[in-house]
């Protein structure tokens, strides 16, 4: 149990540092998603380090081996003469028990140690008699303490079974730790053997080897470093005119047609940047021909709606004057004034719409905003197409809250935006009561207007606000007004920095809402009205059932 | 990524730690140990003085006292022998007391007290050298012997003696064996024998350690400045392994070869050759210092030893009739006699003959009563000469002997003659020269050079005396002489050198009556002759000794003469007479025998 939940505890531990980790590496992780240099550099670096590790270790394995294995065979054949030495220095002795016999071994280990040649400075004789009780083990270095270097395992293989063995060691000598090939081999005599022992310092070798692995791996690191530096500046050299590349793009698509990569030398890259320049030149004629296109074709609306102004106007002079003379002419001469009378003013109303469109198109529309309140302005949008809606038997349900709604609009735009939605909606009600509900909040105001008409099919609810849109192009102009006035609104909306949005579905009607910001200028976040209305849900379960 | 990270982490790990030469590893056997390449003999049971526990009563324990000290080098036997009081005390040397008891041991049964009575003959040193006590006295020595409470057999609980170690001369003869070592004579031309006592329980095989020891420690102290010993710091760094391949190594430290010296090397080999005689199987291999061994096998070192040429056989002559006459049975018996003109053979009382290998030398004392002169001359081997006086010489003449007698330089040999009890050299030509003795020992009477012609003997107011000859200043001198303590004699009436381990030895005896023995150079050992030949004293005594390579430490040939008589020691004494002559036979007359024997030496 108690490891269970140390388990658990460890866990936790190890949890909470993976996440600290996490946050920590968070940015390089980030880095390395980014940046394909890093990616490169790192890979190379980790791939080459193994590599390099690998092979440097593999020398340095290789040749601290072959300095031993040379050891080793010097040991060996100077041991076959110094075990010569003392088993016929032994070999005086016929019995364990002469005085004589433990000076014969100190002098042997005397001359074993004075024999050595000086190169092999340090090395140490012992013979040692384990086997038989009463004879002292001799060190030529008689400080040393030979307990760390003569291992109880050799003894036993050197001692107990007979056997030539040796060993590597590390004794302190002299405070400095020193590694000793240990060597071990009895001493055949007239009474048993005696076992002598030879350690010789690998100091040379060792130092030998340790310089091959310092160079093995000051290279090795060299090299990997020069590796990252050759990555990272090949992949500089693809990365860097890539990047400008992209940052030309960018620049490009926020509107700087202008600009163009530097193109240097006549490599892929260069080849690369010629081609986006070549791209971006075309796109710039494109954009600018579209541009001029567009400028003249609102020109031309703009110009076209101010030179039908003046002829309209003595037209309509000349039918006012036979429309009010009409009860003087004929039934059908004052059918007729009346016709003329109703298209003129269906002219001047479109007539009206395109000049207030091609103000938005030119850019000329200014907001005339000021504090004003919107629950009468909805009262009074009401109250003026309550005759229209009588004619056609909708009746306009009104939903404003008692306390004024007061926003920073301009009420003559928002006037005409609500007539627009609250005259289509009535237009279209079929007959159903028309619904328009005012709802604010801090930060925005809300109106919508609710019809239970035909609705709009799935796709409409953009359509709408295009120019000359029609839901039924074969339907006969009669009805309605010139096309433009949701296109009007939207851009009216557009003007306060609020939203126009419409929903609707067949037979289940529509709903149109304008969101208006409180404040002139701040942005919308939400709206305090949902777009689709609350009693289709109601509606539906009805259905349902 | 972050595999890769710790895949780096890994590798950076092992490439650091995990390369170079460990710091352990485990045990690698790499085969079996080497077999013994060597054939140890195991020699002999060594004799051994019988322990403390050997004896059933004191005097045995006083016997076996008085033995243990032979070859005990830790003195552990010798402190078995003592009780507990006296053994914490006792821390004797190396050196030990030889003592020659001169009558039995006194002691009565059932009491403790155990005493007897001991003439110091001399000190065995560590060395193997037997240094002779100058002083005869005979010394009392008491010691009690019981039982200890607790243990078995008996133990010294008292003694009257210094705390050294005894050892009776029995124990000498019976525990060691005699051993000859050579050291180089000063002008480096010939070997002179040093005679040393080894245990006999030192086995074989350390023999040459022990033998090279001596040579490296060097010469015994009485041969003085006339022998050479090895160069000073010389040292056997090693033991002198057993020998392997018929081949005996032994190794000296670089000292042993002064540098500048190109005849160093073979002599120190000649002196290793003889020194080790008989423990060398075949191959002497010898490594000085660290230069490469070299391997000596030939025979050819035996000429070192001048005593090396002693013949088997050798020319014997005696005076008859004032003639020099060859013996039958001897070698050469039907030649002529050497150097002399048969012309010239007449009218000499004694004479000596030697020889090298190339010439031949004879002096002889010709005339008679106050008349007498001495004569000598050389010749290449085969040729005869004229004779030569040689004056300076007054009082009663002795029998000459040759000292040294060079090869192809007639002129550089030497010879002695006592006259008037004064010694006297001389050569081919020239007057005699009186020789320096260091201190007066009396007169003269009789006078041995050693085939080395180095060692001397001589018997000088009825005692025995040794010394060395140093012929190589202007004038001949002899160090000064250590007497020599033989057994038995009251009177000691002449010496010659029997070996190069013994003297023939010829004197009185306590009860008057005379002997000849054969004594050490030390005068410890005897070895009996002729234990009792009757009332007449001897007046001369010659010997060939007997050659080194024969292993013979004792010479068959010796002779003595009586008041008239010519004597040769064969178990008995045998007279030569005329019918031991060779050449012309004669007819024994009364009152003409054959006298004054002597050897071509």
């Amino acid at each position: 149990m108690p490891v269970r939940r140390t388990l658990r505890v460890l866990r936790r531990y190890f949890r909470m540092g993976m996440r600290r980790f996490d946050r920590f590496v968070a940015p390089a992780r980030r880095e390395w998603r980014r940046s394909l240099q890093l990616r490169v550099v790192a890979l190379t670096l980790i791939a080459s380090s193994v590599l390099v590790g690998a092979f440097g270790f593999f020398v340095a394995q290789r040749s601290a081996n072959i300095l031993l294995n040379r050891a080793q065979d010097e040991v060996e054949s100077s041991m076959q003469s110094k075990l010569r030495y003392a088993a016929s220095q032994l070999s005086v002795h016929l019995t364990a028990l002469e005085p004589r016999l433990q000076n014969t071994v100190d002098i042997t280990v005397n001359a074993l140690a004075d024999d050595d040649p000086a190169e092999s400075g340090g090395s140490v004789v012992s013979i040692r008699a384990d086997q038989i009780p009463g004879i002292q083990a001799v060190t030529s270095v008689k400080k040393l303490d030979t307990s760390g270097l003569i291992t109880r395992d050799l003894i036993k293989a050197v001692s107990g079974d007979g056997k030539v063995a040796e060993q590597v060691r590390t004794a302190e000598v002299n405070g400095k730790k020193i590694k000793f090939l240990v060597y071990g081999s009895p001493v055949p005599t007239n009474f048993g053997h005696l076992e002598l022992y030879y350690m010789v310092p690998l100091t040379t070798e060792d130092s030998a080897a340790n310089q091959i692995r310092t160079t093995v791996l000051v290279t090795g690191l060299a090299l990997v470093i020069l590796l990252g530096v050759v990555a990272g500046l090949v992949t500089r050299l693809v990365v860097l005119p890539v990047r400008d590349a992209a940052r030309t793009a960018q620049r490009l698509s926020a509107g700087l047609l202008d600009q163009r990569m530097k193109v240097t030398g006549e490599d892929d890259l260069a080849l690369l940047a010629a081609s986006f320049n070549q791209m971006a030149a075309n796109l710039q004629r494109q954009i600018v021909r579209l541009e001029e296109m567009s400028r003249l074709q609102r020109r031309f609306t703009s110009d076209v709606s101010h030179e039908l102004r003046t002829p309209l106007t003595t037209v309509r002079m000349a039918a006012d004057l036979i429309f009010s003379e009409r009860e003087d002419f004929d039934p059908a001469v004052a059918r007729s004034a009346e016709l003329l009378q109703a298209e003129l003013d269906r002219f001047e109303s479109l007539l009206t719409d395109l000049l207030e469109i091609s103000r938005f198109d030119a850019g000329f529309a200014a907001l005339d905003a000021e504090h004003a309140d919107l629950v009468p302005i909805v009262k009074r949008v009401a109250d003026r197409l309550t005759g229209l809606a009588d004619r056609v038997g909708v009746t306009i349900e009104l939903r404003v809250p008692d306390e004024p709604v007061i926003a920073e609009v301009d009420p003559r735009r928002i006037e005409r935006v609500l007539r627009n939605l609250v005259g289509n909606a009535v237009e279209h009600g079929e007959g159903r009561p028309v619904r328009i509900t005012l709802a604010c909040d801090e930060a925005a105001v809300a109106v919508t207007v609710r019809d239970h008409g035909i609705g709009l099919k799935a796709g409409e609810e953009r359509l709408v606000f295009n120019r000359f849109w029609r839901a039924d192009p074969s339907r006969a102009r009669q009805t309605g007004g010139t096309g433009l006035g949701l296109s009007i609104s939207a851009e009216d909306a557009r003007l306060h920095g609020g939203w126009l949005e419409a929903w609707g579905a067949p037979g289940e009607g529509a709903q149109f809402r304008l969101t208006l910001p409180v404040r002139s200028g701040d942005r919308l976040v939400a709206a305090p009205l949902p777009l689709i209305p609350r009693d289709r849900a109601l509606d539906s379960e009805e259905a349902g059932r | 990524m972050r595999r890769y990270l710790a895949l780096t982490v890994v590798l950076a790990t092992l490439f650091a730690g995990g390369c170079g030469i460990p710091d352990d590893t485990d045990v690698r056997v790499i085969g079996a140990g080497p077999s013994a390449g060597f054939d140890a003999d195991a020699g002999n049971e060594p004799a051994e003085p019988p322990d403390r526990a050997a004896a059933s009563d004191p005097a045995t324990l006083i016997t076996n006292y008085l033995q243990a000290a032979a070859g005990d080098s830790d003195n552990a036997r010798v402190k078995a022998f003592l009780a507990d009081n006296l053994r914490a005390g006792f821390e004797a040397g190396p050196d030990i007391r030889v003592i020659r008891l001169t009558d039995k041991l006194l002691y009565t049964p059932g009491y403790p007290d155990v005493s007897f009575s001991a003439q110091t003959v001399g000190i065995l040193k560590g060395n193997g050298v037997l240094e002779p006590s100058s002083d005869p006295k005979a010394f009392e020595y008491s010691m009690k012997v019981s039982p200890v409470a607790g243990q078995s057999g008996y133990f010294i609980t008292a003694t009257s003696a210094p705390r050294v170690l005894l050892m009776t001369d029995t124990a000498l003869e019976k525990y060691y064996q005699r051993r000859t070592i050579y050291f180089w004579n000063d002008d480096g031309t010939g070997l002179i024998p040093d005679v040393r006592y080894m245990p006999q329980s030192l086995p074989t095989v350390q023999q040459p350690t022990t033998i090279l020891s001596w040579l490296v420690n060097g010469p015994a102290g009485w041969l003085g400045d006339t022998v050479r010993g090895l160069p000073a710091d010389t040292t056997a760094p090693a033991n002198v392994p057993a020998a392997a391949n018929e081949t005996l190594q032994v190794t000296l430290s670089a000292q042993a070869l002064p540098s500048g010296d190109g005849k160093a090397l073979e002599r120190l080999r000649r002196q290793l050759q003889w020194s080790l005689r008989g423990l060398i199987p075949q191959t002497l291999e010898l490594k000085v210092g660290n230069s490469d061994p070299v391997r000596y096998s030939d025979l050819d070192y035996q000429d070192s030893n001048v005593a090396s040429r002693l013949a088997d056989r050798p020319e014997r002559f005696v005076i008859y009739n004032g003639t020099i006459r060859r013996l039958t049975g001897s070698a050469q018996s039907s030649d002529a006699v050497p150097v002399l003109k048969p012309a010239d053979n007449k009218g000499f009382s004694t004479a000596a003959l030697g020889e090298s290998a190339t010439h031949e030398y004879v002096a002889v004392v010709a005339g008679a009563g106050g008349t007498r002169k001495l004569q000598v001359a050389a010749a290449r081997t085969g040729q005869q000469t004229d004779l030569n006086n040689v004056d300076g010489i007054t009082g009663e003449f002795g029998r000459p002997t040759w000292a040294v007698t060079p090869d192809n330089d007639p002129g550089g040999a030497v010879g002695l003659i006592t006259g008037g009890g004064k010694l006297y050299s001389f050569g081919i030509n020239g007057k005699a020269k009186p020789v320096e003795l260091q201190s007066e020992p009396g007169p003269i009477s009789s006078i041995s050079v050693a085939p080395d012609g180095h060692r001397v003997a001589f018997v000088a107011g009825g005692k025995l005396y040794r010394t060395v000859l140093d012929t190589g200043g202007d004038s001949l001198t002899m160090s000064t002489p250590e007497q020599l303590l033989p057994p038995n004699f009251s009177t000691i009436a002449a010496v010659a050198w029997s070996s190069e381990a013994y003297l023939a030895v010829a004197g009185t005896r306590a009860d008057g009556r005379s002997a000849v023995l054969d004594v050490t150079v030390d005068g410890a050992l005897t070895y009996s002759r002729l234990a009792d030949i009757g009332k007449e004293a001897i007046t001369s005594l010659v010997a060939y000794p007997s050659n080194p390579l024969s292993g013979k430490e004792n010479t068959v040939f010796e002779s003595y003469e009586t008041a008239g008589d010519a004597w040769d020691v064969l178990g008995d004494p045998v007279k030569i007479t005329t019918a031991n002559l060779a050449g012309p036979p004669v007819t024994a007359q009364p009152g003409l025998v054959p006298k004054a024997p002597f050897f071509l030496d």
